[in-house]
């Protein structure tokens, strides 16, 4: 729970790439990791968080996230259950967020695992998620530039289980 | 000298000396390498008077050609050299049709690996993910597949070594059991889903002996279906060889039902779903093929959902909790009990029902048909949707909607949302049509028995127009009577809202006043709620003596009312939250827009 001098608060980032971002205690708090961070060192509030995996590029980015999110209620942790409950459905202002270009949505994906935002890390997996959908080998292995390394063993097992397929 | 690929072979040309017309591609890409080559102007080099064929042969004063129109005898030696001159300019267009063939073809290649180059720096991102992160995708990726979650999962695990590996270490990619897959697929989705998983199964009911051989494979697994979803395709022909019989959907319904009721059990299954079509209206097929009771095969059910099917189980179902119901409402000839009807009698068979959900899909008309009166006392949380909902057909044919509000009592309910996803078809009502429809419909949602519901605990009323048309003349009228028992109303409404009095008696005002539990006012996603607009609304509380007992106004996501405004009109009641909402009722009501 954050209290009233908690909003008022101002941290300090650093990024790997050497760049200083200063924000609201409430929207840095989006992190987990961050949070965590400033549970440690305490009231000092000079001392800047670095982030070494995370360049200030992508930074921006995900505090233009949480700086949107930042009255958001905390997530609730993941149950056994979650799987079932969860939908693909990504926000409006979320789905516009995210229409950046696969490298910087990767980052991103990437940042918010490391930064350990939940909510972030979903709204990226959905969207490659989408980019997947509907879609066959072939199709998938071209939109992400993946090679395919089958062995002809592999090939030959995977053509099988498309003829017992086809077998309807 | 000339020469071509059919008089010369590669190999033939190996004595040859070619230097010279080899030094034309050493000659261009020098030129291409020239600093300052994007600012030459090739026209200007490369013009006709800079050729020496050009100058020899016209270079002089006088054109030795011009005179042969007249029939004139030209000079041999001209025309000789004309010739020699046309030999060499076909030689130099044939050099450069080649040049240019084999320039595109290098350009190509250089396009192909920069695409290369570009996709291989986005890729990395993708093979850089770490595993638990590629499962977490993966799973996304087959959510709300329905059926198809099984195919997804399949072409997943054939795109590369590393998706292989991680599909098949993922259990729970393989749940989705699907009743034509073949017997092999089948077999092949159950072991790689592991000793443990529950199952999501399909089963179309279109093909009857698919279902069968499907059941009988899954034998050993029905234990760990977990949700049974049931869907019928009225665009595919019933497929099977009862078919000739006349059997229909109904019957692989039935035949479904009494394999499971023969001594099968599904002791985990918590959901079933059964969709039939909207075209298929009540009755035409699927006769209430519900088992009578699910308790022996399905003990833990507790969650029906129900599109365009409303059966009538003979027994009470006890074990459901929550029931989803998406029915249209058409005429139904007198000798059949019409779908309003059928959902009432349903809601009876469900004594602990605690959830309920209606997607309602209105055909307007008048109807003079008298529902009873039906109590649930045990729902305690309802939900009314009414997508693409046309208010002036409403107004001014009736709706059947209406009499089931009236007649469907819930002395338990806690917490009531309406949600209207208005029609394209009502913008170009006038502003007072449109309010004087909005006010009917709310007083058909809040009938008057509600007042009596002393548990309700929160009301939320969303309205969804697909189109941009604020107005500060329209108004969503909402009657007092039926909230000032409700401690907490929630409002998202494109328009300004007022609170009026349904009947305006002054006896029945006082009464009312004196159970007032109305406490707090939400405004969430107002989008076009100005300043003006809540003066107005909080003027319609003040002069039905309301607003005093109000402790709380929330405003959040109102775009056209700023904090400051808010302040200075509101006082210390004000909530004023910041950041953007996302409404549920704008997904669910958008979904319809595009067939609007």
């Amino acid at each position: 729970m954050s209290t009233t001098e908690d909003k008022t608060r101002k941290v300090k980032l650093v990024t790997s790439d050497n760049e200083e971002f200063e924000v609201d205690w409430e929207v840095a708090t989006r992190s987990v990791l961050i949070k965590h961070m400033l549970e440690d060192i305490g009231e000092s509030e000079e001392q800047a968080i670095p982030l070494p995996n995370v360049t200030a590029n992508v930074l921006k980015k995900v505090l233009e996230w949480c700086e949107h999110h930042r009255k958001d209620p905390e997530p609730a942790p993941e149950s056994s259950d979650d799987n079932r409950k969860r939908t693909l459905e990504i926000g409006d202002w979320d789905a516009k967020f995210i229409q950046v270009d696969q490298e910087m949505l990767f980052e991103i994906i990437l940042a918010a695992n490391y930064l350990d935002i939940k909510a972030l890390l979903d709204v990226g997996c959905k969207t490659v998620a989408n980019m997947i959908k509907g879609k066959q080998p072939e199709e998938i292995r071209k939109m992400f530039n993946i090679v395919n390394d089958f062995t002809p063993e592999e090939e030959a097992q995977i053509k099988k289980e498309n003829e017992w397929a086809e077998d309807r | 000298m000339t020469f071509t690929h059919s008089s010369l072979r590669s190999n033939e040309l190996l004595g040859l000396d070619t230097r010279d017309i080899s030094g034309v591609l050493l000659a261009l890409e020098k030129a291409a390498r020239l600093p300052y080559f994007r600012v030459v102007d090739l026209f200007e080099v490369f013009q006709l008077e800079n050729w020496d064929a050009i100058r020899e042969l016209y270079g002089g004063d006088e054109d030795p050609f011009a005179d042969t129109e007249e029939g004139h005898v030209v000079d041999p030696i001209w025309a000789k050299r004309l010739q020699k001159s046309t030999d060499e300019i076909d030689n130099i267009v044939r050099i450069l049709n080649t040049l240019s063939i084999l320039a595109s073809q290098v350009r190509a290649r250089f396009t192909l690996s920069h695409e290369r180059i570009a996709a291989a720096k986005c890729s990395n991102g993708i093979r850089s993910l770490p595993d638990e992160i590629v499962e977490r995708i993966f799973q996304f990726a087959v959510l709300d597949m329905e059926h198809k979650g099984d195919i997804q999962a399949r072409w997943i695990s054939q795109v590369s070594r590393r998706f292989r590996r991680i599909a098949l270490g993922m259990h729970s990619l393989w749940t989705t059991l699907y009743s034509t897959s073949s017997q092999s697929h089948v077999d092949m989705y159950i072991r790689r889903a592991g000793p443990n998983a529950e199952f999501q199964v399909f089963i179309h009911l279109n093909f009857l002996s698919n279902m069968r051989t499907f059941i009988n494979i899954c034998r050993s697994i029905i234990s760990r279906w977990k949700t049974l979803t049931l869907f019928h395709d009225y665009k595919l022909p019933y497929e099977s060889t009862a078919s000739m019989n006349g059997d229909s959907a109904d019957d692989t319904l039935r035949d479904l039902f009494g394999l499971l009721g023969d001594g099968l059990c599904a002791p985990v299954l918590d959901e079933l779903v059964v969709r039939a079509d909207e075209r298929g209206y009540v009755n035409t097929f699927f006769e209430g093929s519900l088992p009578t009771d699910t308790q022996p095969w399905a003990p833990s059910l507790h969650k029906l959902r129900y599109s365009y099917y409303l059966p009538l189980p003979s027994v009470p179902l006890s074990s459901i909790s929550t029931l989803v119901v998406t029915q249209n409402f058409p005429r139904t000839p007198s000798p059949f009990d019409s779908p309003q009807k059928k959902v009432l009698q349903l809601l009876l068979k469900l004594p602990n029902l605690s959830n309920f959900v209606l997607e309602a899909h209105e055909e307007y008309e008048s109807s003079d048909e008298v529902l009873p009166i039906t109590e649930c006392t045990s729902i305690t949380s309802f939900r009314l949707q009414l997508p693409q909902f046309r208010l002036l057909e409403f107004s001014t044919k009736g709706s059947r909607i209406a009499g089931l509000m009236d007649a469907l009592r819930m002395p338990s309910l806690e917490e009531y949302t309406i949600s209207i996803g208005l029609s394209i078809f009502d913008k170009a009502a006038t502003e007072s049509e449109w309010s004087r429809s909005i006010g009917h419909l709310s007083s058909a949602l809040l009938p008057a028995h509600f007042s009596n519901s002393i548990s309700m605990e929160s009301l939320v009323y969303e309205l969804y127009e697909p189109y941009e048309t604020p107005s500060n003349l329209k108004t969503l009228n909402i009657p007092l009577d039926a909230i000032i028992c409700i401690p907490s109303v929630s409002i998202s409404s494109p328009v300004r809202v007022r609170f009026s009095w349904r009947v305006d008696d002054g006896a029945h005002r006082t009464i009312t006043n004196e159970f007032q539990q109305l406490r707090e006012l939400r405004f969430i996603g107002c989008k076009n709620m100005t300043p003006l607009d809540l003066r107005c609304t909080v003027d319609s509380l003040e002069s039905h003596g309301v607003w005093n007992d109000i402790e709380r106004l929330v405003v959040q996501d109102c775009a056209h009312l700023p904090r400051e405004d808010a302040t200075n009109m509101i006082g210390e009641k004000l909530q004023y939250l910041d950041g953007y909402v996302d409404l549920p009722i704008s997904r669910a009501m958008r979904k319809y827009d595009r067939w609007t």
